[in-house]
């Protein structure tokens, strides 16, 4: 009898080579180089701002096994802001923030300034290249541009991978150099709304940003990583609203003067000096069903004590035929700015900052909604759908007036976002 | 009988199934089948697609028998060296080292013994002489293959047939999972390979006419996921003074393997290996069962 020699270990590794390297050979010969993802937001409050984003991105590998991503967007924005004077119980007429004219609020409406309308284009680059076998270098590039804004930002990460790459650890570094030329110029602060004021006005201001991160990335199974980034950002420069206003009241709660329908309302003023400590943290999981589990929660601090916390869940539902349906749940909390004023009393000294931005108060926000997402991975769509709604807390320090007005009513909006890559 | 769907131009059927969806069409000579656990239409008709697509792209590129393919090229060279490109590159390192691991049994050179043999049921066995002046044709050894050169002898050939089939297969659900992760099994003329247990069903059942007996009988085979193949035609053979020979040949002899089984059914993980192991096992002759069983791997052998 004859002793058979065991081959069959060796040709399976055969095997692996020839269909593992046809596959990547087929792969190079029938996919484009660049990789096209396209976007389109429709963002819609109730009576208020409304915005449309088309977004644009490409993305090749490159033959190093870097990789360089380009992204295109275009911001359409129209409709009222709210201009943080308070409501009250007469009809009153503000100065449009290009002094050029006036609106008026009617009886017990939320001042909303008519003239916010804007565009935005934006256009960010990335490149990421390896340095050796388990460093990488990643640069970035972005220009934003409004009709009264301009941000330049460059960036740089580095990214070490270690214990056979299931753990990568990353140090970033970020600066943007922001200007902003308002419609009008920049007003006085906490400056008297008046025509006369326009006079003085300069024409602009600017602002500089560094971000500083460090991130680490742990692969848990071949199902789950956890991820944990620290960041720094340190902000210098102009960070006032020159379209926001506080009210001045008088001892009815009234923002009036004397018999007028002006109402005596100032510019907002806000510090120059910002800088946030933030932790964010994040799980992911695939479950032996196919579904997927998205956790994450940052936490965020500030020397103007806003203090932030956010909880995002999404859970995905893995249905049959390359569909799948992705529920998505998000809560945010905030406390307000140390110079959050709602409203400032006629006859007191002014602070030395104040702003009734009410993206500066007391707020929860709530997002729920849901993704859906069909087709094969070369023809993937995605649609989404999503209630989001803004609740800032009531200042508790009203009086006369003022506590007949609802002076932070609840901003809520539709997200409806498609996508299709290409 | 199942509904057809649709025919498509790209030659091949659509029609419901027990299992979802299934593509039916004629490639390598066989007759070849896609089953797609869904019931999106659109879906089952991209995997059936790519599916159908590697299949004729792997016989117009390999097969010997189709002119202006490299196989034609280099089998036609006269002796001069071909360049090759990419993925024939691969598959002769694979039969290169195929060749190496079986001690010459499995032969991609083959295929110039049919000259001599032709499996009619008749009893014209060849002469030792036509046999022997055709093996200096055969001999993968006596090919110079070198990245990215083959040279043949003048008058030899190669053939991937013996691999082709099984590649195809291995390559298409390669493809077809790109497109969906939804259960789905190939078969083409009988190799085949499914990528996971159907979610439907405790296991898929598929119909293969086994020629391996020689009364065809169709035959229900039921697997969950993995790769099966089957080498063996008992049609094919020739018969004189009371002894059988059958259709497998030799390549380092020419002459028919005596007691090869009639069918050898081996089981894996994708279809290019398991082909391998149930053409060497065929070449074996009465040491199929004990060479399959020192390789650890599933198997079904008919005598």
């Amino acid at each position: 009898m004859k002793k058979h020699a065991f081959i069959a270990s060796t040709l399976a590794s055969a095997t692996c080579t020839l269909l593992g390297a046809s596959n990547v050979l087929a792969a190079m010969n029938s996919d484009s180089l660049w990789e096209f993802d396209s976007a389109f937001l429709i963002y819609s409050e109730p009576d208020r701002v409304s915005a449309l984003e088309p977004t644009v991105s490409a993305k090749r590998e490159t033959t190093n096994g870097g990789s360089l991503f380009f992204k295109g967007v275009i911001d359409s924005l129209t409709g009222t802001s709210a201009n943080g004077a308070v409501p009250t119980d007469r009809a009153k007429a503000f100065t449009r923030p290009s002094g050029d004219g006036n609106y008026t609020i009617n009886t017990g409406g939320t001042p909303l300034d008519d003239t916010y309308h804007d565009t935005r284009l934006a256009i960010s680059s990335d490149w990421e290249t390896p340095l050796s076998q388990t460093m990488r270098l990643a640069l970035g590039g972005n220009i934003s541009n409004e009709f009264d804004y301009m941000s330049a930002s460059a960036s740089a990460r580095l990214l070490k991978d270690f214990n056979q790459k299931n753990t990568t650890l990353s140090v970033g570094l970020a600066h943007a150099e922001d200007t902003i030329e308002p419609e009008g110029g920049i007003p006085e602060a906490l400056g008297l709304v008046s025509e006369a004021e326009f006079d003085n006005r300069a024409n602009d201001d600017d602002n500089s940003v560094t971000d500083l991160l460090f991130g680490v990335t742990q692969i848990i199974d071949q199902n789950s990583f956890f991820q944990v980034n620290y960041g720094l950002t340190d902000s210098n420069g102009y960070h006032t609203d020159p379209y926001k206003l506080v009210s001045l009241v008088d001892g009815n709660g009234r923002p009036f003067g004397d018999n007028s329908d002006i109402p005596s309302v100032i510019y907002e003023n806000r510090p120059e000096d910002r800088a946030r400590h933030s932790l964010f943290g994040r799980y992911k999981r695939k479950l032996d069903s196919g579904d997927m589990l998205d956790l994450s929660y940052r936490y965020s601090t500030d020397d103007w004590e806003i203090d932030t916390h956010t909880v995002d869940i999404k859970y995905r539902f893995d249905l049959t035929g390359n569909r799948y349906i992705q529920p998505h749940f998000r809560f945010y909390t905030q406390s307000e700015a140390e110079f959050y004023r709602p409203f400032l009393l006629q006859g007191e000294g002014l602070p030395e900052f104040a702003s009734a931005d009410y993206r500066l108060a007391d707020m929860d926000t709530f997002t729920i909604g849901a993704e859906y997402g069909w087709g094969n991975k070369n023809n993937p769509w995605r649609v989404s759908l999503e209630y989001y709604l803004q609740e800032p807390t009531e200042p508790g320090n009203k009086f006369g007036e003022l506590e007949n007005q609802e002076l932070l009513p609840s901003v809520d909006a539709i997200l409806l976002r498609v996508n299709k890559r290409f | 009988m199942p509904a057809t769907l649709q025919t498509k131009p790209a030659h091949f059927v659509l029609e419901r199934h027990s299992h979802g969806i299934r593509g039916r069409f004629k490639a390598m000579a066989s007759p070849c089948e896609v089953l797609v656990e869904t019931q999106d239409e659109q879906l089952a008709e991209n995997v059936v697609t790519v599916a159908v697509n590697e299949a004729l792209r792997i016989e117009q590129t390999f097969c010997r028998y189709r002119e202006r393919n490299l196989i034609h090229k280099i089998n036609n060279a006269n002796g001069e060296a071909v360049a090759v490109d990419e993925e024939l590159a691969r598959l002769l390192d694979f039969v290169d080292h195929c060749y190496r691991i079986s001690d010459g049994l499995f032969d991609v050179t083959a295929g110039v013994l049919r000259r001599a043999w032709r499996f009619d049921g008749s009893d014209r066995l060849p002469s030792r002489k036509q046999v022997k002046s055709l093996m200096n044709l055969v001999g993968w050894s006596k090919a110079h293959w070198r990245i990215p050169n083959i040279q043949l002898q003048p008058g030899m050939e190669i053939d991937l047939g013996g691999i082709g089939k099984e590649y195809a297969v291995d390559r298409a659900l390669l493809l077809a999972e790109e497109i969906s992760d939804t259960p789905i099994l190939i078969n083409f003329g009988g190799d085949l390979k499914a990528n996971r247990a159907p979610t439907r069903q405790q296991s898929w059942q598929v119909g293969i006419e086994l020629s391996a007996s020689a009364k065809p009988q169709p035959f229900v085979l039921s697997l969950d996921q993995g790769a099966y193949t089957t080498s063996g035609d008992a049609r094919r053979y020739l018969m004189r003074n009371g002894k059988r020979y059958g259709h497998v040949l030799n390549p380092r002899t020419g002459w028919s393997v005596s007691q090869a089984p009639s069918s050898v059914t081996v089981k894996g993980d994708s279809c290019t290996e398991t082909g391998v192991l149930s053409t060497m096992a065929m070449l074996k002759g009465k040491e199929a069962e004990r060479f399959l069983q020192a390789q650890g791997v599933e198997h079904w052998i008919q005598r």
